[in-house]
């Protein structure tokens, strides 16, 4: 479904809407939020910070705002926003209240213009990804879902059709794979 | 719980969206629990917007109003959705249910109640022609048991329902019944029964010819439910929709109540075609309650609403409806929403057009010039929802008298039709006279937008509190209690109570004929106090760095590192800034509450190149407002005392969302003020605030 299409659907029938806008995103959203709280925050926290982000993408498109942004780069800015919201009150160092006019507490934002480490980061990651397709199915599945989306190995093994036990292995035999394929690319884990 | 040798320690926004895409992780199950929760919080979030205010749930307030049309129009779209039934029930869903009178539903006889003491054996014969004809209607035309013939058919593909995979068919049978050859003569005979009334929507569709139309194309859902059409001359018959739910009348006895001699009702037991339970054999027995009027000019009678399974509007026998009383039963509440519905819309429509706005709905909007000591820009704002000037007055006049139009919206309602700018180009110049309020521009309406009303102001029903009816029978006064919302968030002291007068129209229905609203001395100083408050929230805000900017100005690195500045589109320069919050807070209190606003090194308003700019944090004005904020209850929540002449003390209770544990907080702030020597400009200043339990 189209921005436009999406946009025009959740005016028209607004549950639905918001439905389809999140079975479109949902995914895009919880690898944003992974991507922050992997470290400090738990499964229900993940998903609490989920829904919180979508509520606040309903809320916005509500009210009109950013009509002619791409959307998904919305969607982005706002499960960010959220994510790193939830970083500061989960992460164990951040645990202090922090107050909207310190500035401190804006480092993650601004964090972004570095664009030189950008670049660096990003292509890292291009390799990285890279590799892990390189892997082929089911170790790709299997390293990300374990690596990215902390899944347990019996989650895994649920998800594409496999034993735990089968995934565990093949986990071990991936991930020192990988190690290998990203040393040849200059990667070092 | 951190992993080690964690290799997606440091991914960037691009590989997230990749990842996401490529690998998708979540299980049906995880979704569906993650958009349950978001839609409670989604739904919390917005009913925490107006409180206790069941009409506007959503989030409606804070963006421009989703206009929902009045009841009839709602009704008729749901019917044509839902297809409810027959043409009859089709014109119950228009109105209200019309009085029933229990005791004689119950009852076979064609007794008269023991209440009407009139010979009303008058009406039996119009009763029976009359119940007849409709039993006739509906078992044919509203049923779709015309003849019809199942060789001559069109096929056309309904629109497809986004996450619906099957492709559904629109089937068409060509009407061969000799009764009706044409739509013109099923519009006779519907017409023979209801006249004067409009037929129900859906029933008689359009005329389509298959060069527009071919067989085979896409059409709407609406289209796909309408029951009759006329495609190439020929009449045709939906094959799909409900039917109606007659299916024959169970006796000949009929029921009358008289109101007078030109208007009575009549009962009549039927059988209907709705299977009761499990059991197929067993269809339910209903009482049709038919409101009859005389047509005063050609002396024939006809059915004005038939109401199958109506509560009682009145339970006591003794008691004879009047169309007046009645009418103004069934939908004074309503009028009043629909008041403060198109009110809003009014508001909404009339606010002004930022550029913002413009850009990102380019189609709602069309500007003219205007000569005036240079060229002027107007704009205009497309009310949409209504298909032309007939329509937005014909929509008045189901509520206003021309009186109370003219008095609540200073328009003479006869000087809308006047403005018709189709003969001009966008962008041309108009004259001062055509620069008027409504205008028609290619069979839209279009609104102006005045530049002034940044903040439009909102009312909801939140109670009746009074309910009389005037001297004569003839008028209505209701007393009500409004709640009041501004987009800028504070505006709810102003809520307040409102006296509705109402009066019957030239049509025979009560409208909305004078409004007045009802502030004590009490409620009007909150009114100004609540204001002041405002004032300094807004100040706050600002100062915190949240405010609307231009996303396309470049931002500017501040000197001391911290955030940069971003332009303020809210105020043209640090003196206009300054202004502001000195009409509602003392110098001596700005300086002390917001230290560093404008002064020091690094101030957090400045002027660069002649605009104004400010440390800006990215968070989204309405997203601040909407967890900081939330509409207390002036009778309640806010308690002035007078300290001296000279100061006044304000406790207000506060309430805020916090999304971090889902919970409303709330607190209380302490306001002191001064107040104005001149009492006639009612402009407090704030001299201090006290936040003995503010969070954090």
């Amino acid at each position: 479904m189209t921005d436009s299409e999406l946009r025009a659907y959740m005016k028209d029938t607004p549950a639905l809407g918001r439905r389809a806008l999140f079975d479109e995103y949902c995914n895009y959203v919880y690898a944003i939020v992974m991507n922050k709280l992997r470290s400090c925050g738990t499964r229900e926290d993940i998903e609490e910070c989920v829904s919180d982000a979508f509520a606040d993408i309903y809320r916005a498109l509500d009210k009109g705002s950013s009509m002619d942004q791409d959307l998904k780069s919305y969607i982005g800015v706002i499960a960010k926003r959220r994510a790193i919201d939830a970083y500061r009150r989960l992460a164990p160092a951040s645990g202090r209240a922090v107050s909207i006019d310190d500035d401190e507490s804006f480092r993650e934002y601004a964090a972004d213009t570095d664009v030189q480490k950008n670049a660096e980061v990003a292509d890292r990651n291009s390799i990285l990804i890279d590799k892990v397709k390189q892997l082929g199915e089911p170790d790709s599945t299997i390293i990300i879902q374990q690596y990215y989306y902390n899944r347990t190995a019996s989650e895994i093994a649920k998800a594409i059709s496999m034993t735990a036990a089968a995934v565990q292995k093949r986990s071990v035999r991936a991930r020192s794979k990988l190690r290998e394929l990203l040393l040849e690319a200059g990667v070092s884990l | 719980m951190r992993r080690k040798n964690d290799i997606f320690d440091d991914i960037d926004d691009e590989t997230v969206e990749k990842l996401s895409q490529e690998f998708p992780v979540l299980t049906d199950e995880e979704k569906d629990r993650i958009f349950a929760m978001s839609e409670r919080k989604y739904n919390i979030v917005s009913e925490i917007v107006i409180e206790n205010d069941e009409d506007v749930k959503g989030v409606e307030q804070y963006r421009r109003p989703v206009w929902h049309r009045f009841a009839g129009i709602a009704a008729a779209i749901a019917i044509i959705a839902g297809r409810a039934g027959s043409g009859a029930v089709l014109m119950n869903s228009l109105k209200k249910s019309a009085p029933i009178d229990t005791a004689t539903s119950e009852n076979e006889t064609v007794e008269t109640t023991d209440s009407t003491t009139e010979d009303v054996s008058k009406f039996m014969a119009p009763a029976k022609d009359l119940t007849e004809r409709y039993a006739d209607f509906e078992t044919s035309v509203v049923n779709h048991a015309l003849t019809y013939d199942k060789n001559d058919t069109l096929t056309f593909i309904i629109e497809r329902t986004d996450g619906v995979i099957n492709v559904e068919e629109s089937i068409w049978y060509r009407v061969v019944d000799q009764r009706y050859p044409d739509m013109a003569s099923l519009r006779t005979q519907f017409e023979a029964l209801y006249e004067p009334v409009d037929a129900p929507e859906g029933l008689f569709g359009g005329e389509f010819t298959s060069e527009e139309l071919p067989a085979g194309s896409v059409i709407s859902h609406e289209m796909a439910a309408v029951t009759y059409m006329t495609y190439d001359g020929k009449l045709y018959l939906n094959s799909m929709g409900d039917l109606g739910t007659f299916d024959y009348w169970i006796n000949s006895d009929i029921d009358i109540r008289k109101v007078s001699d030109n208007e009575f009702y009549a009962s009549r037991k039927c059988m209907t075609t709705t299977i009761s339970g499990e059991n197929s054999d067993k269809c339910d027995e209903q009482v049709l309650v038919f409101h009859i009027l005389r047509n005063t000019r050609s002396g024939g009678w006809y059915i004005d609403y038939v109401t199958k399974n109506g509560e009682a509007e009145y339970n006591n026998p003794d008691e004879v409806p009047t169309a007046m009383s009645n009418s103004a039963d069934v939908s004074a509440e309503e009028l009043i929403n629909n008041h403060l519905t198109f009110y809003n819309y009014w508001q909404n429509g009339q606010s002004s057009a930022d550029d913002v706005d413009i850009q990102y709905n380019p189609d709602d909007y069309i500007s003219f010039n205007i000569q005036r000591d240079s060229d002027f820009t107007v704009w205009y704002r497309k009310m949409s929802d209504y298909n032309g000037l007939d329509d937005f007055i014909d929509s008045i006049h189901q509520i206003y008298t021309d009186k109370g139009f003219d008095e609540i919206y200073s328009i003479n309602i006869n000087d809308l039709y006047n403005f018709d700018l189709s003969s001009h180009q966008v962008g041309d110049f108009i004259t001062e006279d055509e620069y008027t309020t409504v205008i028609e521009y290619n069979g839209a309406v279009y609104l102006k937008t005045d530049p002034a009303k940044t903040s439009p102001v909102f009312k909801y029903l939140q109670g009746i509190n009074n309910d009389q009816p005037g001297e004569n029978g003839s008028s209505r006064v209701i007393d009500a209690y409004l709640r009041f919302f501004s987009n800028g968030g504070y505006d709810w002291a102003r809520s307040t109570n409102v006296s509705f007068n109402f009066t019957l129209d030239s049509d025979g229905k009560f409208k909305i004929d004078h409004v007045s609203e009802l502030y004590s001395d009490e409620q009007t100083k909150k009114i100004y106090l609540a204001e002041t408050f405002y004032g300094f929230k807004n100040g706050e805000r600002l100062y915190n760095g949240i405010f609307y900017t231009d996303e396309s100005v470049e931002t500017i690195p501040s000197d001391d590192e911290s955030r940069p500045y971003a332009v303020c589109t809210e105020y043209e320069n640090v003196a206009e800034l300054r202004n502001y919050l000195e009409t509602y807070m003392t110098t001596e209190f700005i300086e002390e509450r917001f230290e560093g606003m404008f002064e020091g090194d690094y101030p957090v308003f400045k002027d660069i190149d002649g605009k104004l700019y400010g440390k800006r944090i990215a968070i989204d004005v309405l997203s601040y407002w909407s967890e900081s904020l939330k509409c207390s209850d002036p009778e309640k929540d806010m308690e002035v005392t007078d300290v001296t002449s000279s100061e006044v003390l304000v406790d207000f209770h506060e309430y805020a969302y916090d999304h971090s544990d889902e919970d409303e907080t709330s607190f209380n702030t302490r306001m002191y003020a001064e107040i104005p020597s001149d009492s006639r400009k009612q402009i407090y200043k704030i001299t201090k605030i006290e936040n003995p339990d503010a969070r954090g």
